[in-house]
């Protein structure tokens, strides 16, 4: 019979592949990682990064990014260098901190897969397949060590966010699996200096290996047996360099008894950042404008401000992706509260600080779309370390 | 020195005035950063201001199952855009699954029909979705709009679902004449061309899918048949027997 021929040949994805599947899916995720923490790296024909700074404080980030007139311990570095500068007292901190950051998605994944082995029902079928398709997977890791004065300081740092997403219907229409993965490691060096009593400058050097990957996999390579292909796509596609980032800052701040105002401007990426690898894209030059406003007493304070970066739109960025808005409450240099909007979606987070020990919680939400407002993905992340003085 | 009590009065005033004037400022910023957060439920703020990417608003609603929707976004895309042959191919994709078929749902259903029991009459059945006219109206749809992308400029990708769709498609009439006897009695000679073209057009553009090559051996079976297009169709669905 003729259908038994095709019998033979409708097979594409059998327990095996499925299982296949699952395993590259790891092992991508896992060499992802592994390769831009070893080796980080840059690629595709534009950074990832966009106007986004080379790192980002969490607890920052749960005030919704906006950090230019207002930054935490290792933020001033990267978000503007001047800020230091304002303030009493020579030494600001000594710091060390780690924290990690995971899709909400990826919980509820991981939960469902643990309740389902522990029952004995967890299958490595289609249904499985379908549902990482369905389920963003996001991690994320920072760590920061250094120290601050008014006058400047140093440190080093290492940063990683590295995405799977799966969508049935890809842009072809094809199911398809998206690899995203963004790192940095390296030394970041600041000067600052106030200028009068309103004015203060900064300036930070950042020698950083950095690097990115960014790789659509269409579903059928894994049914034609491309795992190892893949795998070596993703190595190929994983391009990386060392490159020297340079920012300079300007912070002007207006104060009273009980109420400040702060405006902020900050060069990233002065005169590009390009990178030891020919074929790895530079960092654009990027010049950021920031507002933010300060009441407080002796021992409390509330900052909120509002933060548009890159308003020359060097990435082409709409201004709905360069937006950040967000408010700080600070009590006693104990407790603080964060909340605002990353690029439009809604972040919040807590930071304890117990004598030397502190504690940082939150959430705040990634875009993965083209636009604002496309693809929000939510992530959580929790970090802890130390603050002296 | 000592300050007048009316000078003492005085800063009073100025400081209870500007007390208010920094406690409205900050009431305001707080108001304008909590009101939206309470609104929106968690819901992007600055997402009406942001310029609308109807392609991926497009993926958006084929992931949300509003595959109409989808359509019309792509038809509208294309008509300012006609050599968006990714939407074009996405198109394909919305009118397929307004069919009940998607790439990934033929790789799962052939997979699991390929470990059943059952002969392969009922697995092709079990993959394809019930086959009305207007299913295959859908696919026929589907494939024309696979078929305006330029040879040159299909990647292997669009090739890929260019063979699944055309095969889906071939497969679906396959159903309808083998489920519906009269249909295949009252077989016209279009219809039986339409076929053959259809897995002709399968089996052209290759690709490693089993459901492709599956079309390009039953292509082949028919080609071999012996008679006129009605004859070699009818010869291959409902062999005459001994």
């Amino acid at each position: 019979m003729i259908f038994e021929k095709h019998q033979t040949t409708l097979a594409p994805l059998r327990a095996n592949e499925n299982v296949a599947l699952v395993y590259v899916l790891q092992k991508l995720f896992i060499r992802a990682s592994a390769m831009l923490l070893l080796a980080p790296g840059v690629g595709a024909a534009e950074t990832l990064r966009k106007s986004a700074p080379l790192y980002e404080n969490p607890f920052d980030l749960s005030a919704g990014g906006a950090s230019l007139t207002r930054a935490t311990q290792e933020g001033v570095f990267f978000s503007n260098p001047s800020l230091p500068a304002l303030g009493r007292g020579v030494l600001r901190w000594i710091y060390g901190r780690s924290a990690i950051h995971f899709g909400a998605d990826a919980i509820d994944l991981a939960r469902s897969s643990y309740q389902k082995k522990k029952a004995g029902t967890l299958k490595v079928d289609s249904s499985f397949i379908e549902n990482i398709l369905k389920t963003p997977i996001h991690i994320g890791n920072d760590i920061s060590l250094g120290f601050i004065t008014a006058y400047g300081g140093i440190g080093i740092f290492q940063t990683l966010r590295a995405d799977i997403e799966g969508r049935q219907y890809g842009s072809v229409g094809l199911p398809e699996v998206r690899t995203k993965a963004e790192g940095a490691a390296g030394l970041v060096a600041s000067a600052s200096m106030p200028v009068g009593d309103t004015l203060a400058l900064g300036a930070s050097v950042k020698p950083s290996y950095s690097g990115e990957t960014f790789e659509s996999i269409v579903l059928s390579d894994f049914s034609s047996g491309g795992s190892k292909q893949m795998l070596t796509d993703i190595k190929k596609n994983t391009k990386y360099g060392f490159g020297v980032s340079v920012s300079l800052g300007a912070t002007a701040q207006f104060r009273s008894q009980s109420f400040d105002l702060r405006l902020a401007s900050t060069v990233d990426d002065v005169g590009q950042t390009k990178f030891s690898v020919a074929d790895v894209p530079p960092w654009k030059q990027t010049i950021n404008v920031g507002i933010g406003i300060v009441p407080h007493t002796r021992s409390n304070a509330l900052h909120c401000a509002y933060d548009l970066r890159d308003i020359r739109a060097a990435y082409g960025e709409h201004w709905t992706r360069r937006s950040r808005a967000g408010c700080k409450a600070l009590f006693n240099s104990r407790l603080g509260l964060a909340a605002g909007y990353y690029q439009g979606w809604p972040s919040y987070g807590i930071v304890l600080n117990l004598t030397v020990m502190r504690l940082e919680a939150g959430s705040y939400t990634r875009e993965f779309g083209a636009e604002a407002g496309t693809r929000g993905r939510r992530v959580y992340f929790v970090a802890t370390g130390f603050e002296m003085p | 020195m000592k300050i007048s009590k009316s000078t003492r009065v005085r800063d009073f005033k100025f400081k209870l005035k500007h007390f208010k004037f920094l406690r409205s400022i900050s009431l305001a910023a707080l108001l304008a950063l909590t009101w939206p957060a309470v609104t929106s439920c968690g819901r992007n703020i600055v997402a009406s201001y942001a310029p609308a990417n109807e392609q991926e608003k497009a993926e958006l609603a084929m992931e949300a199952g509003n595959f109409t929707e989808a359509a019309d976004r792509l038809t509208a895309l294309l008509t300012g855009e006609p050599d968006n042959h990714n939407a074009r191919s996405l198109l394909a994709s919305a009118y397929a699954a307004q069919a009940g078929i998607s790439a990934l749902g033929l790789i799962k259903s052939a997979g699991s029909s390929s470990s059943a029991s059952g002969n392969s009459m009922q697995r092709f059945n079990a993959i394809l979705p019930d086959a009305t006219t207007t299913n295959l109206e859908r696919m026929s749809k589907a494939c024309e709009s696979m078929a305006l992308i330029p040879v040159d400029a299909r990647t292997s990708e669009i090739k890929l679902q260019y063979g699944l769709f055309f095969s889906a498609y071939a497969f679906l009439q396959v159903k309808y004449f083998t489920t519906q006897a009269e249909a295949l009695a009252a077989l016209s000679a279009d219809d039986a061309v339409k076929l053959i073209q259809t897995l002709a057009q399968a089996a052209e553009a290759g690709g490693s899918s089993p459901l492709s090559k599956a079309a390009s051996t039953f292509s082949n079976s028919i080609s071999s048949a012996p008679g006129d297009s009605v004859t070699k169709v009818k010869n291959v669905l409902a062999p005459p027997t001994p």
